[in-house]
Protein backbone atom coordinates (compact mmCIF):
# COMPACT_ATOMS: atom_id res chain seq x y z
CA UNK A 1 0.00 0.00 0.00
CA UNK A 2 2.80 2.40 0.79
CA UNK A 3 5.29 2.17 -1.77
CA UNK A 4 1.98 1.47 -4.26
CA UNK A 5 0.95 5.57 -2.94
CA UNK A 6 4.65 6.72 -3.32
CA UNK A 7 5.01 5.75 -6.85
CA UNK A 8 1.41 7.31 -7.40
CA UNK A 9 2.89 10.54 -5.74
CA UNK A 10 6.12 10.64 -8.29
CA UNK A 11 3.82 9.68 -11.32
CA UNK A 12 1.42 12.59 -10.66
CA UNK A 13 4.59 15.33 -9.64
CA UNK A 14 6.71 13.98 -12.96
CA UNK A 15 4.64 13.60 -15.82
CA UNK A 16 0.88 12.67 -15.55
CA UNK A 17 -1.60 15.11 -15.20
CA UNK A 18 -3.75 15.05 -11.76
CA UNK A 19 -7.22 14.67 -12.80
CA UNK A 20 -6.70 11.80 -14.83
CA UNK A 21 -4.20 9.91 -11.77
CA UNK A 22 -7.82 11.01 -9.73
CA UNK A 23 -10.18 9.56 -12.19
CA UNK A 24 -8.71 6.11 -12.06
CA UNK A 25 -9.61 5.12 -8.92
CA UNK A 26 -7.42 2.31 -6.77
CA UNK A 27 -8.62 -1.47 -6.27
CA UNK A 28 -8.42 -2.49 -3.04
CA UNK A 29 -8.12 -6.30 -2.28
CA UNK A 30 -10.37 -8.74 -0.35
CA UNK A 31 -8.13 -8.14 2.63
CA UNK A 32 -7.50 -4.54 2.63
CA UNK A 33 -11.76 -4.14 2.44
CA UNK A 34 -11.96 -6.21 5.12
CA UNK A 35 -9.74 -4.25 7.23
CA UNK A 36 -10.74 -0.39 6.19
CA UNK A 37 -14.09 -1.97 7.23
CA UNK A 38 -13.38 -3.24 10.51
CA UNK A 39 -11.10 -0.67 11.42
CA UNK A 40 -14.34 1.87 10.69
CA UNK A 41 -16.17 -0.11 13.07
CA UNK A 42 -13.65 -0.38 16.03
CA UNK A 43 -13.86 3.77 15.16
CA UNK A 44 -17.14 4.61 15.05
CA UNK A 45 -18.94 4.56 18.57
CA UNK A 46 -22.02 6.59 18.51
CA UNK A 47 -21.63 6.69 14.13
CA UNK A 48 -19.55 5.28 11.61
CA UNK A 49 -20.21 7.66 8.94
CA UNK A 50 -17.76 10.00 9.55
CA UNK A 51 -15.19 7.34 9.43
CA UNK A 52 -16.41 5.82 6.92
CA UNK A 53 -16.01 8.80 4.60
CA UNK A 54 -12.28 9.74 6.10
CA UNK A 55 -11.02 6.10 5.31
CA UNK A 56 -12.68 5.61 1.94
CA UNK A 57 -12.76 9.27 0.59
CA UNK A 58 -9.59 10.70 2.17
CA UNK A 59 -7.16 7.78 3.27
CA UNK A 60 -7.34 5.20 0.99
CA UNK A 61 -8.90 7.37 -1.68
CA UNK A 62 -11.48 4.60 -3.06
CA UNK A 63 -13.99 6.85 -4.22
CA UNK A 64 -14.35 10.49 -5.05
CA UNK A 65 -16.31 12.85 -2.90
CA UNK A 66 -18.80 12.54 -5.32
CA UNK A 67 -19.27 8.74 -5.52
CA UNK A 68 -19.52 8.63 -1.88
CA UNK A 69 -22.04 10.94 -1.68
CA UNK A 70 -24.22 9.37 -4.16
CA UNK A 71 -23.52 5.65 -2.67
CA UNK A 72 -24.49 6.99 0.51
CA UNK A 73 -27.65 8.81 -1.13
CA UNK A 74 -28.53 5.31 -2.56
CA UNK A 75 -27.92 3.70 1.37
CA UNK A 76 -29.88 5.99 3.13
CA UNK A 77 -32.95 5.51 0.48
CA UNK A 78 -32.87 1.66 1.03
CA UNK A 79 -34.46 0.20 4.21
CA UNK A 80 -31.70 -0.77 6.56
CA UNK A 81 -29.28 0.83 8.30
CA UNK A 82 -27.34 3.57 6.14
CA UNK A 83 -23.78 2.27 6.93
CA UNK A 84 -24.65 -1.75 6.40
CA UNK A 85 -25.90 -0.88 3.09
CA UNK A 86 -22.93 1.63 2.03
CA UNK A 87 -20.93 -1.29 2.91
CA UNK A 88 -22.56 -3.87 0.94
CA UNK A 89 -23.08 -1.24 -2.15
CA UNK A 90 -19.17 -0.55 -1.53
CA UNK A 91 -18.02 -3.71 -1.28
CA UNK A 92 -20.23 -5.22 -4.32
CA UNK A 93 -18.88 -2.64 -6.32
CA UNK A 94 -15.31 -3.90 -5.86
CA UNK A 95 -15.43 -7.74 -5.43
CA UNK A 96 -19.31 -8.35 -6.04
CA UNK A 97 -20.58 -10.51 -3.38
CA UNK A 98 -17.87 -11.49 -1.98
CA UNK A 99 -16.52 -7.97 -1.64
CA UNK A 100 -20.50 -7.00 -0.22
CA UNK A 101 -20.04 -10.03 2.27
CA UNK A 102 -16.76 -9.34 3.73
CA UNK A 103 -17.58 -5.10 4.08
CA UNK A 104 -20.79 -6.49 5.76
CA UNK A 105 -18.39 -9.05 7.92
CA UNK A 106 -15.96 -6.38 9.11
CA UNK A 107 -18.34 -3.33 9.80
CA UNK A 108 -20.51 -6.09 11.88
CA UNK A 109 -18.05 -7.90 13.69
CA UNK A 110 -16.56 -5.41 16.03
CA UNK A 111 -20.08 -4.28 17.64
CA UNK A 112 -21.81 -7.56 17.47
CA UNK A 113 -18.89 -8.90 19.38
CA UNK A 114 -18.70 -6.02 21.78
CA UNK A 115 -22.66 -6.09 22.41
CA UNK A 116 -22.85 -9.80 22.96
CA UNK A 117 -20.32 -9.48 25.91
CA UNK A 118 -22.06 -6.38 27.35
CA UNK A 119 -25.65 -8.47 26.97
CA UNK A 120 -24.12 -11.63 28.77
CA UNK A 121 -22.57 -9.43 31.25
CA UNK A 122 -26.25 -7.69 31.53
CA UNK A 123 -26.62 -11.54 31.95
CA UNK A 124 -24.84 -12.09 34.94
CA UNK A 125 -24.90 -8.71 36.66
CA UNK A 126 -27.85 -7.00 36.04
CA UNK A 127 -29.69 -7.59 39.20
CA UNK A 128 -27.02 -5.76 40.98
CA UNK A 129 -28.06 -2.31 42.69
CA UNK A 130 -25.38 0.02 41.76
CA UNK A 131 -25.56 -1.75 38.16
CA UNK A 132 -29.11 -0.82 38.17
CA UNK A 133 -28.60 2.56 38.80
CA UNK A 134 -25.99 3.18 36.28
CA UNK A 135 -28.20 2.10 33.67
CA UNK A 136 -31.15 4.12 34.80
CA UNK A 137 -29.31 7.41 34.52
CA UNK A 138 -27.52 6.26 31.16
CA UNK A 139 -31.27 5.58 29.77
CA UNK A 140 -32.21 8.72 30.86
CA UNK A 141 -29.22 10.29 29.51
CA UNK A 142 -29.96 8.62 25.87
CA UNK A 143 -33.62 9.24 25.77
CA UNK A 144 -33.03 13.02 26.30
CA UNK A 145 -30.51 13.27 23.85
CA UNK A 146 -33.40 11.99 21.37
CA UNK A 147 -35.43 15.06 23.09
CA UNK A 148 -33.24 17.22 21.96
CA UNK A 149 -32.77 15.85 18.41
CA UNK A 150 -36.61 15.98 17.85
CA UNK A 151 -36.57 19.60 19.07
CA UNK A 152 -34.20 20.89 17.11
CA UNK A 153 -36.03 19.08 14.55
CA UNK A 154 -39.48 20.43 15.13
CA UNK A 155 -37.88 23.96 15.20
CA UNK A 156 -36.83 23.75 11.09
CA UNK A 157 -40.35 22.28 10.31
CA UNK A 158 -42.30 25.05 12.34
CA UNK A 159 -40.39 27.86 10.47
CA UNK A 160 -41.96 27.38 7.62
CA UNK A 161 -45.46 26.67 7.29
CA UNK A 162 -46.32 23.63 6.34
CA UNK A 163 -48.17 20.26 7.18
CA UNK A 164 -45.15 18.95 8.50
CA UNK A 165 -45.88 19.65 11.84
CA UNK A 166 -49.04 18.18 12.07
CA UNK A 167 -47.69 14.64 10.03
CA UNK A 168 -45.56 14.64 12.90
CA UNK A 169 -47.97 15.03 15.67
CA UNK A 170 -50.20 12.38 13.56
CA UNK A 171 -47.32 9.94 14.06
CA UNK A 172 -46.63 10.29 17.65
CA UNK A 173 -49.93 10.24 18.39
CA UNK A 174 -50.35 6.92 16.90
CA UNK A 175 -47.18 4.97 18.08
CA UNK A 176 -46.74 7.12 21.51
CA UNK A 177 -50.33 7.01 22.18
CA UNK A 178 -52.27 4.76 20.84
CA UNK A 179 -49.27 2.22 19.99
CA UNK A 180 -50.17 0.78 17.01
CA UNK A 181 -47.67 -1.13 14.70
CA UNK A 182 -45.30 0.47 12.81
CA UNK A 183 -45.88 -1.36 9.55
CA UNK A 184 -49.64 -0.22 9.35
CA UNK A 185 -49.07 3.08 10.19
CA UNK A 186 -46.39 3.94 8.12
CA UNK A 187 -48.66 2.36 5.02
CA UNK A 188 -50.79 5.19 5.66
CA UNK A 189 -48.81 7.87 6.71
CA UNK A 190 -46.47 7.99 4.18
CA UNK A 191 -48.50 7.98 1.26
CA UNK A 192 -51.03 10.70 2.76
CA UNK A 193 -47.57 12.98 3.68
CA UNK A 194 -46.18 12.90 0.46
CA UNK A 195 -49.65 13.69 -1.09
CA UNK A 196 -50.09 16.50 1.17
CA UNK A 197 -46.42 18.06 0.52
CA UNK A 198 -47.48 17.52 -3.02
CA UNK A 199 -50.29 19.45 -2.56
CA UNK A 200 -48.73 22.30 -1.31
CA UNK A 201 -46.19 22.80 -3.25
CA UNK A 202 -48.61 23.03 -6.14
CA UNK B 1 -38.74 -26.68 20.16
CA UNK B 2 -40.55 -23.73 21.85
CA UNK B 3 -37.07 -22.00 22.31
CA UNK B 4 -36.70 -22.57 18.46
CA UNK B 5 -40.26 -21.13 18.22
CA UNK B 6 -39.07 -17.97 20.05
CA UNK B 7 -35.94 -17.75 18.17
CA UNK B 8 -37.48 -17.97 14.77
CA UNK B 9 -40.24 -15.30 15.72
CA UNK B 10 -37.23 -12.72 16.46
CA UNK B 11 -35.59 -13.25 13.84
CA UNK B 12 -39.09 -12.48 11.42
CA UNK B 13 -39.83 -9.72 13.46
CA UNK B 14 -36.48 -7.64 13.36
CA UNK B 15 -36.47 -8.45 9.48
CA UNK B 16 -39.66 -6.58 9.17
CA UNK B 17 -38.17 -4.26 11.37
CA UNK B 18 -35.15 -3.43 9.33
CA UNK B 19 -37.61 -3.14 6.03
CA UNK B 20 -39.03 -0.27 7.80
CA UNK B 21 -35.58 1.46 8.59
CA UNK B 22 -35.66 3.29 6.55
CA UNK B 23 -33.59 6.74 7.38
CA UNK B 24 -32.36 5.17 10.34
CA UNK B 25 -32.40 2.56 12.82
CA UNK B 26 -33.61 4.82 15.52
CA UNK B 27 -37.14 5.38 14.18
CA UNK B 28 -37.72 1.72 15.00
CA UNK B 29 -37.02 1.87 18.63
CA UNK B 30 -40.58 2.44 19.57
CA UNK B 31 -41.99 -0.78 17.31
CA UNK B 32 -38.87 -2.56 18.80
CA UNK B 33 -40.67 -1.67 22.70
CA UNK B 34 -43.82 -2.70 21.25
CA UNK B 35 -42.83 -6.07 20.13
CA UNK B 36 -40.42 -7.07 22.84
CA UNK B 37 -42.58 -5.91 25.77
CA UNK B 38 -45.85 -4.80 24.80
CA UNK B 39 -46.85 -8.18 22.14
CA UNK B 40 -44.17 -10.80 22.85
CA UNK B 41 -43.18 -10.29 26.48
CA UNK B 42 -39.57 -11.35 25.36
CA UNK B 43 -38.86 -8.62 27.90
CA UNK B 44 -39.40 -6.66 31.07
CA UNK B 45 -40.04 -2.74 30.38
CA UNK B 46 -37.32 -2.06 32.90
CA UNK B 47 -34.77 -4.77 30.93
CA UNK B 48 -35.60 -2.97 27.82
CA UNK B 49 -35.01 0.56 29.11
CA UNK B 50 -31.59 -1.00 30.63
CA UNK B 51 -30.43 -3.04 27.15
CA UNK B 52 -31.31 0.24 25.24
CA UNK B 53 -29.02 2.07 27.59
CA UNK B 54 -26.29 -0.17 26.95
CA UNK B 55 -26.82 -0.40 23.34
Amino acid sequence: MACWRLARTDATTSFMPPDLDSSRPPHPSISELFRAFFTMALHGFGGVLPWARRIIVEEKRWMTAEEFNEAFAVSQFLPGANVVNLAVIFGGRLHGAAGAAVALIGLLAPPVTIVLVLGALYEHYGGVDDLQRILRGVAAAAAGLIVAIVIKMAKSMVRKLSPAPFVALAAFAAIGIMRWPLPWVLVVMAPASIALSWWQRR
Amino acid sequence: MKELDTLIALAVQFAILSLFAIGGAMAVVPEMHRQAVDVAHWMTERQFADLFAIG
